[in-house]
């Protein structure tokens, strides 16, 4: 009897864990291969460009240089044929246009092109790069060009070179084939292990006892692990494969150019050995080309005459060419006097590798949240579970909480890019304007959002905003202007505060039995899961696929979160039974003048430096340090991981009054003292400390300055409850969250990143020693009175 | 890099792209423009000419020229007078202050007044008191230069060779050259390298006197100047040609502000291409004729881009190889066109 009783839920779990097992396995080897593939694509893509960019500048030199012969090009006939002759020099290129700055076709190689325009893209790539070299997409395939200008710098036109993507299309093909046996081998034998191990340790039981969690969970995960590093050390391979001849092309058109002007000097009459700046032109080239370890120039008998970068031993041994190095040979009428050798730095390919590591390892810490977030989900709903309705709320709100953090990294770059119009950039405080508003309406209709969830019924509250969340998400994805982007993205602030609002009811709800606590976790747990996976995964998205797509990706989340929703149980409405706090309650709570003081100089600057900081300023700065969204992802989760770890340990840390306070200024003087790092540290570290700073900072304060409230308004929550009181402070420090990007945005026009940062870390500290003094005081008298009487 | 930037390449001879060119106001008649010359007809009146004929302006050439005459300008101002043309258009600053007179000296018996006019080829207006100011030329009178910056020149002197000493020799009576001597003067102090300036020594007659050239040369050298450097200076163009075959002799490099100076043997400049000297006079013509501006309006420029010859006799000569990145962006002059 006892053995049937035990091993069926036994048997039912090790189901869970297995199914668990393999989508995880399946979610890891599809993001692996999928992010490979586009830092590949994009690693090709830009050796491609390169190679298009070179021979655009070539053909305006040899135009200007034409012009500077006196050969007019008054008659357009001898055009289409110099536009001819440099396609035909660089194989990628299938057809070159001359255009004007309306865009209009003037010369081309086609002459069926002459009069057509080109494609708005086009034209506003031209339009933005000024002097530089510039590409766009277009229907027929990439194009890239530069300007042609007069020797008063104005402009006489643009040459636009469109170029096939044969041979990335042919690299990745040969790319994809492998990688998706390697994807398949390791991610498929993983889960033949992980179902392997899993179903053993459960027949295997030890003495008759089930088998730890830890131990199915490790054999569930461990494969994954294994088979994540095993892709890794497979992708390395195919890279080197692709990028390193497409790196030794470019090198070879580079080095047929460096090879013209050796030829040039010496038709003006120089010898080889006497040319003069050799080196420096080649260290030009590997300024401008980071790919080049080295490059020579060596001479007949194969002694190196000139050189910049570590020339290896074998190349002034005579063995010029060989496995990642171009040679150009220099010829004097067939007579082989030198030659030039190009060498691959194999960093430059493990460089690559190490950039796409550090996503994939972000994929493989978001799979192992996943994972534990369905077993989560599968052990807690199971039926006979003790809090099966509880637990029902996890998987829709940690669903639609995920589609909004999705979009935290590539939202103000979004919104600049649609408000920017006419190639003049967005005033960053526009740019700040609609996350301000998002916070605005989730901070203002969060009382009005309960009470209305409280009356329909939690379960009909939360499918309508899942359902308006996905019509903002849908709409923004779509968005063709800042004022439509503003309406859309109000809906999903409305779908936001409903859901949070409806979610926060329903766990009170259910948790009616086993504490408020209990169900706060459950619903922070849900929300923490969401922080962590959703922006590090959604930055990969957008660098991917596009901010767009994301959005509509976030869209697919909220319509998937609708299936769960619906699925809770049905418990009609009531009425509210609590009212809100009125605007009298507000001012009653802020003449309590330590209770102003906390809020206004710990609680307010703490959310505007969060929002500010972290979801506007961040995401900016990033893109400005030229890394990509991916990049602003990660740190977000960075944040997000540091609060599931240390806000727990930070609310262990006493109840004492002095011990919180000091909890609540130090912490906010760390996240001054992190944001201020950022303003001295222009890179990686400073962004570093700033997140790692603001995390810790943040993590700090949350619980103590919560408990602080309760303390320092005794007599307000004996008078008008607790609800009211907290209530009223979320609502004070939620008006935080929306001055923050208002704010950050002021300070960015006028100031810069480093000078925002300055001012907002100073201003932070000084609120934390403000703030700190004058609550340390109050509190003195006050516990003299009480010791007193 | 910067340097290279800046000399990109030239762009000379005539640009006219009909396909580019948008046309203009259409004015309602043939307009008329008094063009007076120094030499004939150069490259400038090519670009200029060119120019308008892309643009399509119906624009009717009246030509004077004072085969280096200044006693003909008086004879040319009265035929100017009486063609009554839309614009006037001068060569050289010897012509155009004889037909426009100093900003503050204009003499209405002497000179063209009330009338347009742009002026080409002058390489300090403001020394020359053509205008008070290059920004706003404050009469009904605008035009180009054609000298390169002076840091420019430097700079693209130092790419040639680096160098701490440079020696140069001026007029100390052309008000130019000083300008330019002190403006090499302050260069030095920025950038920090020597400057060794020479002055041509004084006759009686207080004219330079220049049988001495090849003495000063060497004397610069003996000083360790590493390059001689050439201001736009008249009196020394009309010497260069023997000045600067005693330099490469010596083996000490040359470096010309003027393409008159190049063609004289210096070993590399930074000069304007005339072509596009002329081009850029004659948009700003069309913004006159055209546009409806008034001349006090415009701001006398000089070109954004120049072109850096290089002779290559005489850098064979001197043993002196140009970087190779120049290569890609130099002019190279070889013999027959020196001896042209």
């Amino acid at each position: 009897m006892p053995e049937i009783t035990e091993s069926a839920p036994a048997e039912a779990g090790a189901r869970r864990l297995l199914a668990v097992a393999l989508v995880v396995c399946l979610f890891g080897a599809l993001m692996a291969t999928v992010l490979t593939r586009a830092k590949l694509e994009q690693g090709l893509s830009q050796i491609i460009e390169a190679r298009v960019v070179s021979a655009a500048r070539e053909l305006a030199r040899s135009v200007e240089r034409a012009q500077g012969l006196g050969l007019s090009l008054e008659d357009l006939d001898t055009l289409p044929a110099l536009l001819e002759r440099h396609r035909q020099a660089e194989p990628l290129v299938d057809r070159i246009d001359v255009f004007d700055e309306q865009g209009r076709i003037v010369a081309s190689s086609r002459a069926d092109r002459v009069g057509a325009d080109v494609s708005v893209d086009v034209r506003r790539a031209a339009q933005a790069a000024g002097e530089g070299a510039w590409s766009a997409p277009a229907d027929e395939g990439p194009v890239a060009g530069v300007s042609l200008r007069t020797g008063y710098g104005l402009l006489i036109g643009h040459f636009g070179l469109h170029y096939v993507e044969r041979e990335l299309a042919a690299a990745m093909t040969a790319a994809d084939r492998r990688l998706a046996g390697a994807a398949a081998a390791c991610f498929g034998l993983a889960a033949l292990a992980s179902m392997f191990a899993v179903s053993w340790l459960t027949r295997h039981s030890v003495a008759g006892r089930p088998r730890a969690r830890w131990a199915l969970a490790a054999a569930c995960l461990l494969p994954l692990v294994l088979a994540m590093a095993a892709f890794g050390v497979e992708s390395q391979r195919a890279f080197s494969e692709q990028l390193v001849p497409q790196a030794v092309r470019k090198a070879a058109s580079l080095g047929s150019g460096l090879a013209g002007l050796v030829e040039r000097a010496r038709d003006a009459g120089f010898a080889y050995r006497s040319l003069h700046g050799v080196d420096e032109a080649m260290r030009e080239l590997r300024e401008h080309n980071p790919e080049l370890a080295f490059v020579a120039a060596i001479d007949a008998d194969g002694a190196v005459v000139f050189a910049d970068g570590p020339v290896p031993a074998d190349v002034a041994a005579g063995a010029g060419a060989g496995a990642g190095r171009a040679l150009v040979p220099l010829a004097d009428q067939g007579q082989r006097y030198g030659a030039l050798v190009f060498g691959i730095d194999p960093a430059f390919v493990r460089g690559l590798i190490v950039d796409m590591r550090v996503d994939v390892a972000v994929v493989l810490l978001v799979a192992l949240v996943l994972a534990a977030e369905l077993v989560r989900h599968a052990d807690g709903t199971a039926p006979g579970a003790p809090e099966a309705a509880l637990m029902r709320i996890r998987a829709p709100l940690f669903t639609f909480i995920l589609a909004e953090e999705l979009t935290r990294p590539c939202l103000p770059a979004y919104v600049g890019r649609l408000a920017a119009s006419g190639g003049e950039a967005a005033a960053p405080l526009v740019v700040g304007l609609p996350i301000a508003l998002f916070m605005l309406i989730v901070a203002v209709g969060q009382p009005a959002f309960g009470r209305w969830s409280e009356r329909v019924g939690r379960r009909r509250a939360l499918i309508t905003g899942g359902l308006i969340g996905a019509a903002g998400f849908a709409g923004s994805a779509l968005a063709q202007g800042l004022v439509d982007l503003v309406v859309w993205r109000s809906l999903c602030a409305a779908g936001y505060g409903i859901v949070f609002a409806a979610g926060q009811g329903y766990v009170l709800e259910q948790a009616a039995s086993g504490g408020r606590t209990r169900g706060f976790a459950v619903f922070v747990g849900a929300i923490m899961a969401a922080t962590v996976c959703g922006p590090s995964i959604g930055g990969i998205l957008a660098d991917l696929v596009g901010q767009r797509a994301t959005f509509a990706v976030s869209a697919g989340f909220c319509v998937l979160a609708l299936a769960p929703m619906s699925s809770l149980p049905v418990v009609p409405g009531h009425r509210p039974a609590t009212a809100a706090v009125g605007l009298g309650g507000l001012i009653g709570l802020l003449v309590n003048r330590r209770f102003a003081v906390l809020t206004l100089f710990a609680a307010i600057p703490a959310k505007v430096l969060l929002i500010g900081v972290l979801f506007y300023l961040v995401p900016l700065y990033v893109v400005e340090l030229g890394h990509g969204q991916a990049a602003a992802g990660r740190l977000i989760m960075f944040y997000g991981l540091l609060m599931v770890v240390l806000v727990p340990l930070a609310a262990r840390q006493g109840d004492a009054f002095q011990r919180r306070l000091a909890l609540v200024a130090g912490g906010l003087g760390l996240t001054g003292a992190g944001v201020l790092a950022a303003a001295a540290m222009p890179d990686e570290a400073g962004l570093l400390a700033l997140v790692g700073l603001l995390g810790l900072g943040q993590a700090l304060a949350i619980s103590a300055q919560s408990a602080l409230v309760g303390e320092l308004c005794r007599d307000e929550v004996a008078r008008h409850g607790v609800d009211a009181v907290y209530g009223a402070y979320r609502m004070l420090e939620r008006l935080g969250n929306v001055a923050g990007p208002l704010v950050a945005g002021a300070l960015l026009s006028a100031l810069g990143f480093a000078g925002a940062f300055s001012v907002l870390g100073l201003a932070a500290m000084a609120c934390a020693l403000v703030g700190g003094v004058v609550l340390a005081r109050a509190r003195a008298p006050l516990a003299a009175v009480q010791s007193a009487v | 890099m910067n340097t290279r930037r800046r000399l990109v390449l030239t762009a000379a001879a005539a640009m006219a792209w009909p396909g580019l060119a948008i046309a203009g106001r259409e004015p309602a008649r043939r307009l008329r423009i008094s063009a007076v010359t120094y030499r004939g007809r150069t490259a400038v009146e090519d670009g200029f000419e060119a120019y308008l004929a892309a643009r399509r302006i119906p624009a009717e050439i009246l030509w004077h020229d004072i085969a280096r005459d200044a006693a003909r300008l008086p004879a040319v101002v009265a035929e100017i007078r009486r063609e009554g043309p839309d614009l006037v258009y001068t060569w050289g600053t010897t012509v155009s202050l004889g037909v426009l007179g100093p900003f503050d000296g204009v003499d209405p018996e002497r000179h063209v007044v009330d009338i347009p006019a742009v002026f080409t080829l002058v390489a300090d207006p403001v020394g020359a008191r053509l205008v008070p100011a290059m920004a706003s030329p404050g009469r009904p009178v605008t035009g180009v230069s054609h000298m390169a910056p002076l840091d420019a020149q430097i700079r693209a002197m130092a790419s040639y060779r680096g160098f701490d000493t440079v020696g140069l020799i001026y007029t100390p009576t052309e008000k130019n050259s000083r300008l330019v001597v002190a403006g090499i003067e302050a260069l030095g102090e920025r950038d920090r390298f020597a400057v060794l300036a020479r002055p041509f020594p004084l006759g009686g007659d207080g004219r330079p006197d220049g049988s001495q050239a090849g003495r000063l040369v060497e004397a610069l050298q003996q000083a360790g100047a590493q390059w001689l450097y050439l201001p736009p200076d008249s009196f020394l163009t009309t010497v260069a040609r023997d000045l600067l075959a005693r330099a490469t002799e010596i083996g000490l490099p040359s470096f010309a502000s003027t393409e008159a100076l190049v063609r004289a043997g210096a070993l590399t400049g930074v000069v304007s291409g005339y072509a596009s000297v002329g081009q850029f006079t004659a948009y700003k013509a069309e913004q006159i004729l055209l546009q409806g501006r008034p001349p006090a309006s415009i701001p006398v420029e000089t070109l954004s881009r120049f072109t850096l010859p290089v002779n290559l006799p005489v850098a064979r000569r001197l043993g002196l190889p140009p970087p190779l990145a120049m290569f890609d962006y130099a002019d190279l002059i070889d013999d027959a066109e020196v001896a042209r």
